[in-house]
C-alpha cells in the first residue's frame, strides 16, 4: 500500500473531497468498531481495518512519524470516522474520504492547497491562473495519466473534450496534451481495462492536471492489446486495423488453454490461417511471409512453437497489440501484407508484481521488479513446456526416445532517466528442440535484442532511435545413426540488424507529423551440410551466404484538416542492394533455367553490387465523417518487399529458407485499394464496420514441380515467376462493453495467383490463374462473451470458412512395376468446409482489491461438437483388395483435432 | 536429406499425437474429374545389342479398379539423327519392339519417339542425345544395417517395421562431367545344402546341393554426379532381406523342389531310402517324397550381382527423381507440392493431350560382381567379375556339380 498524496492533490483536489465527506452518509458513518486496542501500530490498525471491512487506506509510507504511531483506546461502538479521528488526534494529519472507502490520511497543512488546481464552488477545477481569466481564446490543457496501482504511465488514453468534441491520447510516458477553447469543459479520461473518469473543468489558461485511472476490475491482465478512443474507428483515419481487447482476448476459448495471440487474430475479419495446427497467418490474400512481426519494433522471422501449435509470443508479457492489414503507415516497410506490431510492456516502477500460469503442457511466468523505483525496471517472462516428461511416459518405442520440448525468455530493462529521456534495453529468446526416436534432431529458434532510446524536446517535438538484432537458426542433424552413410546435419541462420530513427513534430493541433529512416542489413545462410559418417555418399556442402542492405526513408503527416475530413498519407521510399561475396550463375536465356541450362559463372567479391532496386512506396487514408458517429474511408497502400520465405508446403514448416531478393527472385510488389464505410452505435460501445479491397502483387513466385527447397545450390531453378490479386470484402460488428461483449465477422474473398513464363514447361496450370493455398472465399467468425456476475463469465466462438484449396491424385498408372499416381491441376480441387464451435467458462477468485494474491480458473472445451476439420490430404499405398476395388492407393483426410478438448488453466498473480 | 524430410512430417504426427493425441485419419473419396484418356508409355532404346521395347497404356481414374487396357494398333517409330526412322512392331497387346538387327543405338547420337494413335493423334519426345558412360564402378561390397521397411502385416495393413537387410554398396570414380545414372541390379543369392539321404542308417549319405535364388530388388537408385565430385564412394544400390530370413522363406521352397523332382526322376547319383513303419525302405534311386534335412548353417556363400549403370540424359534423371519424390511422398501429411511427372512426349496434334511417361535414352554397362556372405571387419567383402553369365531368373539348384556360374566365397 502506498500514498500517492500527491497524485490525488493534482487529481482531484481535497476540498472537493472533503465536501463528499460531510455531505454523504459512507462508510465512515456506517462502519460500527468496538475493539480494545492496546499500544497497537497504526499499520497493524489500519490492517485489521482494511481486513474488515471493504475500505482502503492511503498515506505516505515513508513517513516516520506516522508509521510511528501507536493507539491505545478503548472503542465501544464507534462509527470509522471517529475511531480514525481518534487515531489521528493530537497528530499533524487529517484524513479525506474518497467514495468507495478510499481513506486518504495526510498532513493537515496540504488539506486546502492545490498549486495547480482549484475547486470552485460548482466543484469545477480550474485549470490555470485565475488572475488571467479572459485573456486566452485557446489553452493548453496538459497533464500525465498513471496507473493509479502501480504508477505506471498509461499509453494510449483516450482525454477527450465534449464541449470541443477533441480529443487527444497519451503518449508512451502517459502525457497528453490538447489544444481547447478557453472556458468550461467536461473532459474524459478513458481506456479499456479502466474505469473511465470525468472532470469538470473551467481552463482559463494552460495548465497541468494529472489522472490516476484504476483499473476496471482486477482480473489478471496476461496481455493488453489495445489503445483506442472510444469512436476511433469512425474518427480516425487509418482503417484496416485490428485491435482486440485485452479482456476479449483473455475469454478467447483456447487449444489447450494457452492464450495465442496469433490464434486469436484468425478469429477476425481478413486473417486467415490453412488449418489448426499451422503456423502464422494469412492477410487479405498475403502468404504468411509477407506480415511483418515486430516484437518491440524487432522482426522476428519464426513465430511457431511446435511446429504451429503456438506461438512463440509469450502473452504475459505484451503491453499492446495493433494489427495493420491495410494501411500501413509509413514508418513501417518491408512487408506488403501486413504489420503487427507488438509492444512489450514496462516493469513495475513501484512494486514487484509476479504473475503466471498453468496450463495443459506449459507453464509460464512474468515478474516485474522496479530496481530504482520509480526510475528504473525490469520485466521478464518465460514459457516452458513439460511435454518431455510427458513423452518418457509414452508405451510406444518411439515417442519414448523422442524429445519435443520448446521454451521462451523474454525481459526488457527500463530507465527513465528523467521526465524526457529514456532507454530501454530488451531480449528474446525462443528455442525448440525435437528429437524423434534418437534418429532426427531438429533444434530451431529466434534470438531478438534491441536498444532503444527516447528523448521528448518540447510538447511538440520527440525522437526515437533504435538500433535491434534478429537471429533465426536450425539445425537438422542425424544422431543414431552416425554410421550410416545418410548421416548428415544441416544448418542455417539468418540474422538482421536494424536501426530507425523517427521524429514526432506536432506543427500545430489536429496535425502529426512523422519523418525517420530505417536501415536494414540481412545475412542469410541458407545452408551448410555436413556429412556424419566417415564412408558417406553425402557431399560437404555449404550454400553461399546471402548478404543485402536495405534503406527507407519516410514521411507521413496524420492531420485532421476539417471535422468532417482528416488525412493519413505519407511516402516511404526504399533502397535495396544484393551484395555479394557470391557466385551467381547465368542461364541460358533461350532455355527454362536448370542446372544443365548454366552457361556461365559470374564471381562477385564481398560488398560488390550484385543488383539493386529502389521503390517508392505511397500510403494514404481518408476518412470523410457523415456525422459523429459514421464515416466514409478510402485507402491506398503500396509496399514492397525485398525477402520471401521458399515453402513449398501448404503449412510452413521449421526447415522453409528464408531468400533474399536477387536477379530472379524479383522484390514483391504490392498494391492495395480499400473502401470502408464505419459507423457506431449505442454511444460507441457498438462498432460496424464495411470494408472492401483489391489488391495486386507482382513478382509472387511460386514453386515448380516437385521443387526442393532445402540445400538447393541452384534455388532459382525450382522457382517461377508470377503475379497475384485478391479482393474481398470485410463486415464487422463489435460489441465492446456491457455484459454481454464481443463480435461477428463475415468476410468473403478471394486469392488468385498465375506463373509467368517464356517457357510452357515452366508454367503451371499453363499459366492460368489458380487459387492460392489459402483461398477461402467464405469465412464467419462470431466471438462473444457474456458476464455471469462478478466472478463468472462464459464466452465462445464459432468459425466457418470455405474449405481450402488442395491438388488431388486424379489418375492410376504403372511405370517400371511402380504403381504410380498422377495429380490434378494445382489447388483444383477444395477440401471439404471448415467449422469450429469453442466454448469457455471463467471463474475468477479474490476480487478484493486489497488482496495480493489473485487468481483465475478457467475451462474450455476447443471443438465443442468435435468436427473432423481437414489439415491436409495424403495418399498411402494399400493392399488391393476386393473391398477397396483392388486400389493400390488410398486417400485420408488428417484432421489435427477430431474431438472436444476440454482444458483446465490456473492463472495466478501476486 | 528424404530421411530428414519424412521425419519432419512424421514428428508433426507424433508431435499431434503426443501433445493432444486427438488427431485422426480417415479415408476421403473426393469425385475427381478425368476427362480425357491419359496414355502412358514405358520403355526406351539403350546401346545393348537388345530387342528395345515401348509399351502403351491407359491410365485411370484415381476412383477406380486399377486395371490398365492396352493402347493397341499404334505406329510407333524412332528417328536417329533426324533422319534413319525404325519402326518397332506390336508384338503383343499394347507391347511395340524394335528388330535387333534392324536398330542398334549409338552413344551420342540423338533419338526422338513417334508414336500415332488410332484416334489419329501424334505423339512425339524431344529430341533425346545418348550419353556416353565414361564411369564404370570399380568396386563393390556390402553390410548388414537396419533400415526401415514399409510392407503390408497379416492383416494387409501397410505398416513400417525397422529389420536388418544385406545393404550392397558400390563405389564409381569420377567421370569429371555432370552424368546421371540410373542403376538395375539382379542379384542371385548363392547357398550350399546338404541333403541327408536316409539319416539315421549306416547307408545315410550327405549330398551337396548348390542352390540358388534370384531377386529383381524393386528400389530406385538414381544418382547425379557432377564435376565437383572427385568419386563417389558407398553408393547404395540395392538390399535384400537379412540371411536368415532367406534361408527361412527358402528352405521349405527348396524342400518342395527337391522332393517333388526326387518323386518323379530318377537319379544316377543319390539313392534314397523312405522311412516307413517298419524301418527304412529302399526305393532304388527314385526318390518319393522321403524326409529330407536341410542343415541351416554355414551354407551362405554369397551374392552374384549384376548391376546394370544406364547413363542416362538430364530429362530421364528428372522424371527418376519424380517417381522417387512421387513414392516418398507418400503419407506427406504437410501437403507438400505435387510431383507431377515430367516425362517428355508431347501431342503435336491436340495439346489438351498428355501422355504420360519417359521415352528412355541411355547407354549400358553391365558390371557383374560378387558379394562375400561372411562379415569380415563388419563388411561383406565383394570383388568384380569379369564375366556376366545368363542365369535362370526363377532360381534353381544342382546337385554335387556347382553349376557353371558359380562363384566361389571370396578367401583372404
Amino acid at each position: 500500500m502506498k500514498l500517492k498524496i500527491k497524485v490525488f492533490l493534482f487529481s482531484f483536489g481535497f476540498s472537493l473531497f472533503s465536501s463528499f465527506l460531510f455531505s454523504q452518509i459512507t462508510l465512515l458513518d456506517t462502519v460500527y468498531i468496538t475493539k480494545h486496542y492496546n499500544q497497537e501500530s497504526f499499520i497493524q490498525l489500519i490492517s485489521d481495518l482494511e481486513a474488515q471491512f471493504p475500505i482502503r487506506f492511503f498515506f505516505d509510507e515513508g513517513d516516520e512519524i506516522l508509521t510511528n504511531l501507536v493507539f491505545s483506546e478503548e472503542i465501544n461502538h464507534l462509527n470509522l470516522s471517529t475511531v480514525v479521528s481518534r487515531l489521528l488526534d493530537g497528530t499533524a494529519y487529517s484524513f479525506i474520504y474518497i467514495p468507495k472507502g478510499n481513506i486518504v490520511i495526510l498532513p493537515k497543512h496540504l488539506n486546502n492547497i492545490s498549486n495547480v488546481v482549484q475547486e470552485n464552488q460548482n466543484k469545477e477545477m480550474l485549470i490555470g491562473d485565475v488572475r488571467e481569466r479572459g485573456k486566452h481564446r485557446t489553452a493548453k490543457l496538459s497533464g500525465k495519466i498513471v496507473d493509479g496501482k502501480t504508477g505506471k504511465p498509461v499509453i494510449g488514453a483516450v482525454v477527450y473534450s465534449v464541449v470541443d468534441d477533441k480529443g487527444a491520447v497519451s503518449n508512451i510516458n502517459g502525457e497528453y496534451n490538447i489544444e481547447l477553447k478557453a472556458g468550461k469543459h467536461m473532459i474524459k479520461y478513458s481506456i479499456v481495462g479502466f474505469e473511465s473518469q470525468e472532470k469538470e473543468i473551467e481552463l482559463v489558461a494552460s495548465g497541468d492536471l494529472n489522472i490516476e485511472l484504476f483499473e476496471e476490475s482486477i482480473e489478471l491482465t496476461e496481455v493488453i492489446v489495445t489503445r483506442k478512443r472510444p469512436d476511433k474507428n469512425v474518427s480516425q483515419a487509418q482503417m484496416s486495423t485490428i485491435e482486440i481487447n485485452a479482456k476479449e482476448l483473455l475469454t478467447i476459448p483456447t487449444l489447450m488453454g494457452e492464450t495465442d495471440l496469433i490464434k486469436s487474430m484468425t478469429l477476425m475479419p481478413g486473417v486467415q490461417t490453412v488449418g489448426e495446427a499451422a503456423s502464422g497467418f494469412n492477410i487479405r490474400g498475403g502468404n504468411i511471409d509477407q506480415n511483418l512481426i515486430l516484437i518491440e519494433d524487432v522482426p522476428i522471422f519464426n513465430t511457431a512453437h511446435l511446429f504451429g501449435f503456438f506461438s512463440t509470443i509469450h502473452p504475459g508479457v505484451v503491453s499492446n497489440v495493433t494489427l495493420y492489414k491495410g494501411n500501413v503507415p509509413a514508418n513501417f516497410g518491408g512487408r506488403i501484407s501486413s504489420v503487427m506490431d507488438i509492444g512489450v510492456k514496462d516493469g513495475n516502477i513501484e512494486k514487484p508484481d509476479i504473475e503466471g500460469g498453468i496450463g495443459f503442457i506449459n507453464a509460464r511466468a512474468t515478474i516485474e521488479v522496479p530496481i530504482i523505483k520509480n526510475k528504473l525496471s525490469i520485466v521478464a517472462g518465460g514459457r516452458s513446456t513439460y511435454s518431455d516428461w510427458i513423452l518418457k511416459r509414452m508405451p510406444d518405442v518411439n515417442l519414448k526416445e523422442s524429445t519435443a520440448g520448446y521454451y521462451d525468455l523474454i525481459a526488457k530493462i527500463k530507465w527513465s532517466i528523467n521526465k524526457k529521456n529514456s532507454i530501454s534495453v530488451f531480449g528474446y529468446k525462443s528455442n525448440d528442440d525435437f528429437d524423434f526416436a534418437s534418429t532426427s534432431r531438429y533444434t530451431y529458434g529466434n534470438q531478438l535484442a534491441n536498444v532503444r532510446y527516447n528523448k521528448i524536446f518540447s510538447s511538440r517535438l520527440s525522437i526515437s532511435a533504435l538500433a535491434s538484432l534478429s537471429k533465426y537458426k536450425l539445425k537438422l542433424e542425424s544422431e543414431k545413426y552416425v554410421d550410416d552413410p545418410e548421416a548428415m546435419r544441416i544448418r542455417s541462420e539468418i540474422q538482421l540488424l536494424n536501426t530507425r530513427f523517427n521524429i514526432t513534430y506536432l506543427p500545430f493541433i489536429g496535425n502529426t507529423v512523422d519523418i525517420g529512416f530505417e536501415g536494414n542489413q540481412h545475412q542469410f545462410s541458407p545452408g551448410a551440410q555436413e556429412a556424419l559418417s566417415k564412408e558417406t555418399f553425402v557431399s560437404n556442402i555449404v550454400l553461399e551466404s546471402e548478404h543485402s542492405k536495405e534503406w527507407a526513408f519516410y514521411i507521413s503527416d496524420n492531420y485532421e484538416i476539417t471535422n468532417w475530413l482528416s488525412i493519413n498519407g505519407g511516402i516511404r521510399y526504399s533502397f535495396y542492394q544484393y551484395l555479394g561475396a557470391k557466385s551467381v550463375f547465368e542461364f541460358d536465356p533461350n532455355s527454362p533455367k536448370s542446372a544443365s541450362t548454366i552457361i556461365d559463372t559470374n564471381h562477385y567479391i564481398e560488398g560488390d553490387k550484385i543488383v539493386s532496386y529502389n521503390n517508392p512506396e505511397p500510403r494514404l487514408a481518408l476518412r470523410f465523417s457523415i456525422d459523429q458517429k459514421s464515416s466514409v474511408k478510402l485507402g491506398f497502400n503500396a509496399s514492397v518487399q525485398y525477402l520471401q520465405l521458399l515453402s513449398n508446403t501448404s503449412a510452413a514448416t521449421p526447415t522453409d529458407v528464408w531468400k533474399l531478393a536477387d536477379q530472379f527472385v524479383l522484390p514483391l510488389k504490392s498494391k492495395q485499394y480499400s473502401l470502408g464505410y464505419f459507423r457506431n452505435f449505442s454511444d460507441n460501445t457498438i462498432e460496424a464496420s464495411a470494408e472492401v479491397y483489391f489488391k495486386q502483387i507482382e513478382n509472387l513466385i511460386d514453386y515448380k514441380n516437385g521443387a526442393t527447397i532445402v540445400m538447393n545450390e541452384t534455388i532459382e531453378t525450382d522457382i517461377v515467376n508470377g503475379k497475384g490479386k485478391a479482393y474481398g470484402l470485410e463486415l464487422f460488428i463489435r460489441k465492446n462493453s456491457g455484459t454481454l461483449t464481443g463480435w461477428i465477422g463475415y468476410t468473403f474473398s478471394r486469392t488468385l495467383k498465375n506463373t509467368i513464363s517464356d517457357f510452357t514447361e515452366e508454367l503451371i496450370n499453363r499459366g492460368e490463374y489458380y487459387p492460392a493455398a489459402y483461398d477461402k472465399p467464405h469465412d464467419i467468425t462470431a466471438s462473444l462473451n457474456y458476464k455471469l456476475s462478478r466472478r463468472w463469465s462464459v464466452s465462445g466462438n464459432f468459425t466457418y470458412s470455405s474449405g481450402r484449396p488442395v491438388t488431388l491424385p486424379e489418375y492410376q498408372f504403372e511405370i517400371d512395376g511402380r504403381k504410380l499416381v498422377y495429380f490434378s491441376d494445382r489447388n483444383k480441387y477444395r477440401l471439404p468446409d471448415y467449422h469450429r464451435l469453442d466454448l469457455s467458462i471463467s471463474y475468477h477468485g479474490h476480487l478484493k482489491a486489497e488482496q495480493n494474491w489473485k487468481s483465475s480458473w478457467s475451462l474450455s472445451v476447443f471443438n465443442v461438437y468435435g468436427r473432423n476439420n481437414p489439415y491436409s490430404v495424403y495418399y498411402t499405398k494399400d493392399q488391393p483388395t476386393a473391398a477397396n476395388n483392388y486400389k493400390y492407393y488410398v486417400l485420408y483426410k488428417l484432421s489435427v483435432v477430431n474431438r472436444p478438448i476440454p482444458t483446465i488453466t490456473y492463472n495466478f498473480k501476486f | 536429406m528424404n530421411r530428414f524430410l519424412n521425419h519432419t512430417k512424421q514428428l508433426a504426427v507424433y508431435v499431434a499425437v503426443l501433445l493432444i493425441s486427438w488427431s485422426c485419419t480417415e479415408i476421403y473419396t473426393p469425385e475427381v474429374i478425368t476427362n480425357q484418356n491419359l496414355i502412358y508409355l514405358e520403355g526406351g532404346i539403350s546401346d545393348a545389342s537388345e530387342q528395345y521395347q515401348i509399351q502403351l497404356r491407359n491410365a485411370v481414374n484415381f476412383n477406380s479398379k486399377p486395371e490398365f487396357t492396352a493402347v493397341e494398333n499404334a505406329l510407333v517409330l524412332v528417328i536417329e539423327n533426324g533422319t534413319n526412322e525404325y519402326s518397332f512392331e506390336e508384338t503383343g497387346s499394347g507391347v511395340y519392339k524394335s528388330k535387333v538387327s534392324d536398330f542398334i543405338a549409338k552413344p551420342g547420337s540423338s533419338y526422338q519417339l513417334v508414336i500415332e494413335t488410332s484416334d489419329g493423334n501424334r505423339y512425339e519426345s524431344g529430341l533425346e542425345t545418348m550419353p556416353v558412360n565414361n564411369a564404370k564402378i570399380d568396386s563393390v561390397y556390402g553390410f548388414a544395417e537396419m533400415v526401415k521397411l514399409k510392407y503390408y502385416n497379416t492383416y494387409g495393413e501397410f505398416i513400417v517395421k525397422q529389420e536388418e537387410v544385406n545393404q550392397i554398396y558400390a563405389n564409381i570414380p569420377s567421370a569429371n562431367e555432370n552424368t546421371y545414372y540410373r542403376f538395375d541390379c539382379q542379384m542371385f543369392l548363392e547357398f550350399i545344402s546338404n541333403i541327408i539321404v536316409y539319416p539315421g542308417t549306416p547307408q545315410a549319405e550327405t549330398i551337396e546341393l548348390y542352390m540358388w535364388e534370384s531377386f529383381f530388388p524393386d528400389n530406385l537408385s538414381i544418382l547425379e554426379a557432377n564435376t565437383n565430385i572427385d568419386r563417389i564412394d558407398k553408393f547404395p544400390l540395392s538390399h535384400t532381406k537379412d540371411n536368415k530370413s532367406i534361408y527361412d522363406e527358402y528352405k521349405f521352397k527348396f524342400l518342395d523342389k527337391i522332393t517333388s523332382v526326387y518323386d518323379k526322376t530318377v537319379s544316377d547319383t543319390i539313392t534314397l531310402f523312405e522311412e516307413t513303419d517298419t524301418g527304412f525302405v529302399q526305393r532304388d534311386s527314385v526318390i518319393y517324397g522321403i524326409p529330407i534335412t536341410l542343415h541351416d548353417r554355414n551354407y551362405y556363400i554369397g551374392w552374384i550381382v549384376y548391376i546394370s549403370q544406364y547413363s542416362i540424359t538430364r530429362n530421364a534423371y528428372t522424371f527418376w527423381s519424380d517417381i522417387n519424390r512421387l513414392e516418398s511422398s507418400e503419407g506427406e501429411i504437410f501437403d507438400p507440392i505435387t510431383t507431377q511427372l515430367r516425362g517428355n512426349m508431347t501431342c503435336v496434334t491436340d495439346d489438351t493431350k498428355q501422355m504420360l511417361g519417359l521415352f528412355e535414352v541411355a547407354s549400358k554397362i553391365i558390371t557383374p560382381a560378387f558379394v562375400n556372405y561372411e562379415v569380415i571387419n563388419g563388411a561383406y567383402k565383394g570383388r568384380l567379375l569379369n564375366e556376366a553369365f545368363p542365369i535362370l531368373t526363377t532360381g534353381g539348384w544342382n546337385d554335387s556339380i556347382p553349376p557353371y556360374f558359380w562363384v566361389n566365397k571370396i578367401v583372404d
